[in-house]
């Protein structure tokens, strides 16, 4: 038997290596896919918990997370590539148009 | 007792596999094996758990995927970041097997790792970055922020976890409610209203990526 905090642990550590991904990586793309292993990690609690209550009401918010990220990455990543069109470069230090 | 023995006996074979991997590159290994050995026995200690192929079976798992995450984050060439991510995805629907839910492991593969990830190879692909392009890792102070940011909300975290003791154990009615049936009926009907929502979603997302996508057609291009 696992204990529940095992799993909720794994997610934590995870879920950190995904921000720390964010704050410190400059390559927009791996900025995105530092945050699918957040939605990721947050996904495995998820199904830990709805598993260990044995209420199916946590997996279905899981099939909504999947579908949002579906959603999200189309989205961004075409926002990066319109981006990459006009600056040619995806490095979010050169993309400072929106800078104060 | 039995499972006891069967669980050294699987210790053991993991740690041979994983050691005849290294030993043509490091001679670390004798190191790794008996801390190895402690850790697990200090677990079992402390935390009052018969080791059994399950854990040791979780805990192998959480490594390669926690070692696949910061592999992912610390390449320099993009492609490899997204295999690695792949590869993570991968070991996170084991972990779901493990909850007994079926039906999630199977969507993280074929909706994640599968749908998603194509997606990410052939956005690398056909940006095509060249080699000055590829990310550099120095370590500047806004990046020394940013990790002992990283480091406190870990520890913040780890802490609260620590704090959370239950042994409640894996809900007995656990392997029926990871079937498709199961999920198929609660999702129409107590949230078939958020699920007619997500086709909206699908559809904005899909047009909203085409029209950022698409070439703008200026008067010359369109005049040719």
């Amino acid at each position: 038997m696992i204990p529940l905090s095992y799993y909720i642990g794994l997610s934590a550590v995870l879920f950190t290596v995904g921000v720390v991904g964010v704050l410190t990586l400059r390559n927009a793309i791996v900025i995105f896919m530092s945050v699918e292993l957040m939605l990721n990690s947050v996904n495995l609690s998820l199904v830990a918990f709805s598993a260990y209550s044995g209420n199916p009401a946590g997996q279905v918010l899981v099939f909504f997370v999947i579908a949002v990220a579906a959603a999200e990455s189309a989205v961004g990543l075409a926002i990066i590539i319109a981006i990459f069109r006009n600056k040619l470069t995806v490095n979010i230090d050169e993309v400072n148009v929106l800078k104060w | 007792m039995r499972n006891n023995v069967l669980a050294q006996l699987a210790n053991l074979a993991f740690g041979i596999c994983i050691e005849t991997q290294f030993k043509l590159r490091h001679s670390l290994t004798l190191i790794v094996f008996p801390l190895r050995y402690i850790f697990f026995s200090i677990l079992e200690y402390i935390e009052g758990i018969r080791l059994n192929l399950e854990l040791i079976a979780f805990l192998v798992l959480a490594a390669a995927s926690i070692a696949a995450a910061i592999l992912m984050i610390t390449r320099r060439n993009p492609v490899t970041s997204a295999l690695y991510l792949v590869l993570n995805f991968f070991i996170i629907a084991v972990l779901y097997l493990f909850l007994r839910a079926q039906f999630i492991a199977i969507i993280q593969i074929t909706v994640y790792a599968g749908a998603i990830m194509v997606l990410f190879l052939f956005v690398i692909m056909l940006l095509n970055l060249g080699e000055d392009k590829l990310q550099t890792w120095k370590l500047n102070s806004g990046r020394t922020i940013a990790l002992l940011v990283g480091i406190a909300f870990l520890v913040e975290v780890l802490y609260t976890v620590m704090n959370f003791t239950t042994n409640v154990g894996m809900s007995p009615s656990s392997e029926s409610i990871g079937t498709v049936e199961a999920i198929g009926k609660t999702l129409y009907t107590g949230y078939l209203f958020p699920f007619e929502i997500t086709s909206l979603l699908l559809l904005t997302a899909i047009v909203g990526a085409v029209f950022l996508a698409k070439k703008k057609i200026t008067e010359e291009s369109a005049g040719e």
